[in-house]
């Protein structure tokens, strides 16, 4: 009896740990939501009341038709998606070479890679816009993809890395013995098996490309070439902050990343616990 | 089919040599056995012949053409590996077509070869599953179905039935070898299990170190080992090893007596090679002994009698040393009592103490009784 107590004492407290983290950081979310649809007039009458008496959806129609948000949305998706996909395709090769070649360098590449994690970016945006300018590459979301791809390689190359070593060598050599080229054997047996981890790499770095701020605001100055966070950033202007238009640019900018997510949750969760249980 | 030679194999990782001049002529249609203990370099020779490892020195050839260069893919061997390595994500049809499939068959021959393999190996009603929905033997099954399936010119099995528990192991064992005698196939098969050698071999190589110690048929291997190694290698219970020195006969001229100790243990012809030290090594094997209760024989005493239901194993100490006696008489003895032993000259076998090769008698060439 006292035992079964405990555990049900001990299963409360662990409900309880969980609400409260998730509700901590749901919050958040949950504000931005809440003022995206407070009308202007309300929004410091009621600003400490967790539901607004009326609500609107003023505020998403005025940034849809009176602002340039659709473009920074469009330049974002782009930026975002060209980096992921870039990005992920190195990775794989790079990673696929870290597991299974062992070649002369690969100490000191791999050491390399591991530097450029190693310090804060504010510290290259200078030396980064001094080499983009000349080529033509600031104001250009060329040239923020080839940042980005090159800020984000190193870790999806570990990442991957990480999930083709949860592949058995066995395997490869079995289907190269069974008549496969090397090539073949990956794309046919190991790429089918390191899905989720190809998944994982995805969104990671889509998530990482689609928020980043401080190259896109930069690099690119003209508002043609900006991304969403700038765009943001135009909410605010010398004299007052238009939250409302703002939180309602930000629940859209929400959009694509939950989508995306959602098609990839099922592959995702499953990637971030391979390796913890032998196939 | 094939025939595989290998000449002067040699095989370094960095400044390690695994193997150390390998040389063996697998004949068409033969089956070989390597067996050795763990990290003698088995599997590396066999990753050599399917390719998935550099060849550093020597030559391999298969039917007479020199492989050292070629992929995997173009050596048209099957392997058949420890973790079975069946494809996770594909039914066990799937499993079997993919090595045909890569070989551009056409669908309807495809499906016959799958179809007959399955029958052949019981795999029909299992050929939706995936891998993971099989059990042990069953997975063994498939792995053996998709290297028999593509019909190549020889099988490489590096130690198929390891992960599998006794009793089916000595199953998979008779099936593989049943199969074997069906198909006529070439094939090499690495085991650290001297029983498996024993029982499936048409020769075995024994190999440590990166060397092969001998090659040739099971019973002679058992009969006529040529060095230490071997001798104590393949047998179990193991051949008893003792510490002996040779004593010039004064009876017979061509004669010498073989001591442990004080004790004599038999006259026997001596070595073309004497060493100056008249130490040696003498080997008997446990079941060729006889013992009795009465007076005339080697004393010994008994230490412990360990009993394995077809036999016993009785451990004995003579003349200061221990030594296994096996039989499959119901002995009455226990521990502490008194008995002698006797041994047949010609079931006694003398080994250099440094170099552990076999002294053979002058008159005796390699034959053994
Ligand atoms: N890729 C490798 N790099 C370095 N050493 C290796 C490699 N593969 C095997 N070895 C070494 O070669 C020796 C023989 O290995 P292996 O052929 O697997 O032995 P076996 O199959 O007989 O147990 C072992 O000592 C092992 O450590
Ligand atoms: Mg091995």
């Amino acid at each position: 009896m006292k035992h079964c107590l405990k555990v049900r004492l001990y299963w409360i407290l662990h409900y309880a740990l969980l609400a409260l983290f998730v509700v901590f950081a749901l919050f958040p979310l949950y504000w931005l939501v809440k003022v995206s649809i407070t009308p202007n007039d309300l929004l410091y009458s009621e600003g400490v009341r967790l539901w607004p008496s009326h609500t609107t959806f003023a505020h998403y129609v005025s940034v849809l038709r009176h602002t340039a948000f659709p473009l920074f949305f469009r330049n974002s998706v782009i930026v975002a998606g060209a980096t992921s996909v870039t990005s992920t395709l190195i990775a794989t090769a790079a990673g696929y070479c870290f597991s299974r070649f062992s070649f002369t360098g690969k100490f000191l590449i791999v050491g390399v890679l591991m530097v450029t994690q190693m310090f804060p970016l504010v510290m290259i945006v200078a030396p980064i816009f001094r080499l983009l300018s000349p080529l033509g590459l600031t104001n250009s979301l060329t040239g923020l993809v080839i940042v980005y791809t090159a800020f984000n390689v190193p870790f999806a190359t570990f990442l991957m890395q990480s999930f083709f070593d949860a592949v058995p060598r066995d395997l490869e050599e079995a289907a190269m013995i069974d008549g496969a080229s090397r090539f073949r054997a990956f794309r046919s047996i190991i790429v089918p098996l390191t899905l989720p981890g190809l998944a994982a790499t995805l969104g990671f770095v889509f998530t990482a490309a689609w928020s980043e701020l401080l190259f896109a605001l930069m690099l690119n100055s003209s508002s043609d070439a900006s991304t969403f966070p700038v765009g943001l950033l135009a909410f605010v202007s010398k004299f007052s902050v238009d939250f409302g238009q703002m939180m309602a640019a930000g629940v859209l900018a929400l959009l694509p990343v939950c989508a995306f997510f959602l098609l990839i949750q099922r592959h995702l969760v499953q990637g971030l616990t391979a390796g913890a249980v032998k196939g | 089919m094939a025939a595989i030679s290998i000449k002067g194999v040699c095989k370094k990782y960095g400044t390690v040599s695994v193997l150390r001049g390998i040389d063996l002529e697998v004949r068409d249609g033969e089956f070989i056995v390597l067996v050795g203990p763990s990290g003698c370099g088995k599997s590396t020779l066999l990753r050599l012949i399917a390719g998935l490892e550099e060849i550093t020195t020597g030559e391999i050839r298969v039917d007479n053409r020199v492989i050292n260069e070629l992929a995997p893919k173009e050596r048209d061997l099957a392997m058949v590996f420890q973790s079975y390595a069946l494809y996770p994500h594909m039914t066990v049809r799937e499993n079997l077509r993919f090595g045909l499939s890569l070989r551009g068959i056409p669908r309807e021959r495809m499906e016959m070869l799958v179809q007959g393999v399955s029958e052949k190996l019981g795999l029909t009603g299992l050929l939706e599953r995936k891998p993971r929905q099989l059990s042990g033997g069953q997975r063994q099954r498939v792995a053996m179905g998709r290297a028999i399936v593509r019909e190549p010119k020889a099988f490489l099995f590096d130690e198929p039935l390891s992960n599998l528990d006794a009793r089916l192991r000595e199953q998979m064992r008779y099936e593989i070898r049943r199969l074997y005698l069906e198909l006529r196939t070439t094939s090499i098969y690495v085991t650290h299990d001297q029983v498996e050698a024993m029982t499936m071999a048409d020769r075995i190589v024994v190999m440590n170190d990166g060397i092969a110690q001998q090659v040739g048929p099971p019973q002679e291997l058992y009969d006529d080992p040529a060095n230490l190694f071997v001798a104590g290698f393949i047998g179990a219970p193991a051949m008893n090893l003792l510490e002996a020195t040779l004593r010039e006969d004064s009876g017979a001229p061509g004669d010498v007596t073989v001591m442990i100790g004080s004790e004599a243990l038999a006259a026997v012809q001596r070595p073309s090679s004497m060493p100056v030290t008249g130490r040696v090594i003498a080997g008997i094997r446990p079941e060729r002994m006889s013992f009795g209760a009465d007076a005339n024989g080697i004393p010994a005493e008994v230490d412990l009698v360990e009993a394995t239901g077809i036999g016993m194993i009785m451990h004995i100490k003579a003349g200061g040393q221990l030594l296994k006696i096996y039989t499959t008489d119901r002995i009455k003895f226990r521990s502490g009592d008194r008995l002698a032993m006797h041994i047949d000259p010609l079931d006694l076998l003398l080994f250099d103490v440094d170099s552990g090769k076999r002294l053979r008698p002058l008159s005796q060439g390699a034959a053994h009784p």
